[in-house]
């Protein structure tokens, strides 16, 4: 009899790679009856990475049709993409996999959207920074407001058509709100993106706008800082 | 190994019969369709609600509400030789502390080898070695979750050549061991009888009901191969009759214990799924009215 991780690393084995890796007297029964036990296993496992694929991507699927859907998925999934992850996290690498297995930009950019979205849907609960909570400092307070992102906030980069697909106005950055129960989705271009990478970490409200205002008009600027914090994306 | 002392569990479940409960039927059980009957309690798996926040929490939040529950996780790999998988267990310990569920349970199995990570509850042989690794595991869990947990019997497709001691002697030396207690499921009984040429009754009949706190009930798919029949434990159909025979089987001797009716695949309507908690409830007043009545025999005597 093998100690209990030789025998744990066989049925890895055995799973990820076929079942010549089974050691013949690990099991009792017929070389049949082994096999199909084994399968059973296997088959459960593909099978609930292929519906946790399924169900993270869901425009993807319909976008792209089941069968390619499916057919990428088990490439992926067989490949070895999916074998260090929990179910719930299999979902993360899988945008970048289809775009190194040249998937068309715009279906890429989808998945990385449905990626950003269950992320944004899953972060933590936090009060969101309103308009209303503005309203009430004078200048000095506001500009001495430290600000960051709300945990559920994402930006993901995507083609202009995708973001009016999605019936937002304009814009090549897509940025993905849950400031309470819903989801919410803004189209924006560079300046959101900035804005978004200079609220990464603690920032006053003041340092804000003086390091933005290099780039961007200041116009622009408040226009987006209300946008902004009209998704709750700030914190 | 020492036993651990056994700690009071935080609130009981009823012995009365309760549902897996899935997203679709949140509305059923929250009043939202109509004057819909409610189960006596509900169990989730906890790794559907692992996330930090969202709605998943205000659902589970407003069910906590209304009935008792019952945690049953999947994915602490509690029989990996290297060990329990520490990131479950510390996300499975966020969400004990912060809903106090009236049970937790997972499974006699492990799903972690190295770096792969198995969606599956991979089988365990029974012998000295992996009671050892499974009984520090548990003690490891319980010591983290500040409270005994409830370990389920396997459904197998496979028996080790090395076996030492039957599926009864094993389970009994882990509860016994490590404090836990026996969550038995009766479909995996059944599946694991079939698969492997045992006698599912006295299977049941081996088992000690004080070492049972829970028990749980599914359907399993039967795939023909020819010379035999396959049994698969898909949670996919209504509970076989052979179950519902092994189940009343088992409660006229141990009485009435908390049934969860399980129903994971091909999720049917929240209509189904109670017919068949209340087919489990009328064998556990069955029961329970056997159990009153010997009572009243013993006291006459």
């Amino acid at each position: 009899m093998l100690a209990l991780h030789e025998a744990q690393a066989a049925i890895a084995a055995a799973i990820r790679f076929g079942p010549g890796r089974i050691p013949a007297a690990l099991f009792t029964g017929s070389a049949e009856r082994v096999l199909l036990g084994l399968k059973i296993h296997a088959n459960t496992i593909s099978h609930g990475r292929l519906i946790a694929l399924e169900d993270s991507f869901p425009l993807t699927r319909s976008a792209m049709g089941h069968p390619r859907f499916n057919r990428l998925s088990r490439r992926f999934v067989e490949g070895g993409g999916a074998a260090a992850a929990s179910l719930a996290m299999i979902g993360a690498p899988f945008p970048e996999w289809l775009a190194a297995a040249r998937t068309a930009r715009w279906l890429v950019q989808l998945a990385q959207f449905e990626w950003a979205w269950l992320c944004a849907y899953r972060a933590a609960d936090a009060p969101a920074l309103g308009l209303a909570d503005l309203a009430r400092l004078d200048e000095t307070a506001l500009l001495a407001l430290p600000i960051t992102l709300h945990p559920a906030a994402q930006l993901v980069h995507s083609d202009p058509r995708l973001i009016r697909c999605l019936g937002l106005q304009h814009g090549d950055w897509l940025l993905v709100t849950r400031p309470a129960a819903e989801v919410l989705l803004v189209g924006g271009g560079a300046e959101l993106a900035a804005l978004f990478a200079a609220v990464r970490r603690p920032i006053t409200v003041g340092t804000l706008l003086e390091r933005l205002q290099r780039a961007h008009p200041e116009a622009a600027l408040l226009a987006l800082f209300t946008l902004a914090i009209g998704a709750g994306a700030l914190t | 190994m020492e036993r651990i002392p056994a700690l009071p569990l935080a609130r009981a479940l009823p012995p009365l019969a309760g549902i897996g409960l899935k997203p679709c039927h949140y509305g059923a059980v929250l009043g939202e369709c109509g004057d819909a009957p409610l189960p006596a309690w509900a169990e989730v798996h906890p790794q559907n609600y692992f996330a930090d926040g969202g709605p998943v929490h205000r659902w589970l939040e407003a069910v906590a509400a209304v009935l008792p529950l019952s945690f049953h996780s999947t994915g602490l790999s509690l029989g990996s030789a290297a060990g329990p998988c520490l990131e479950e267990l510390a996300a499975l310990a966020r969400l004990v502390d912060r809903y106090q569920p009236a049970q937790v349970s997972d499974h006699l199995s492990w799903s972690v080898s190295g770096a792969d990570h198995f969606p599956d509850l991979l089988p365990m042989p029974y012998n000295e070695t992996a009671l050892h690794r499974l009984c520090t595991s548990i003690a490891m869990v319980q010591d983290r979750l500040r409270r005994p947990i409830l370990i389920e019997n396997p459904s197998r497709y496979l028996a080790f050549a090395g076996d030492t001691m039957d599926e009864a002697a094993f389970l009994h030396q882990l509860c016994r061991q490590s404090g836990c207690g026996l969550l038995f499921d009766i479909n995996n009984v059944a599946v694991s009888a079939g698969n492997l040429g045992l006698d599912a009754a006295a299977m049941v009949d081996a088992i000690d009901p004080a070492l049972v706190c829970e028990v749980h009930l599914a359907g399993h798919a039967r795939e023909d191969h020819g010379s035999f029949v396959l049994a698969i434990d898909d949670h996919g159909s209504p509970v076989a009759a052979e179950t519902w025979a092994l189940f009343a089987r088992f409660v006229a001797r141990a009485g009435a214990l908390p049934t969860l009716i399980e129903w994971d695949t091909d999720v049917p309507d929240y209509a189904v799924l109670m017919r068949e908690a209340a087919m489990a409830g009328a064998i556990l007043a069955a029961a329970e009215g056997l159990a009153a009545a010997e009572g009243d025999h013993a006291r006459a005597a």
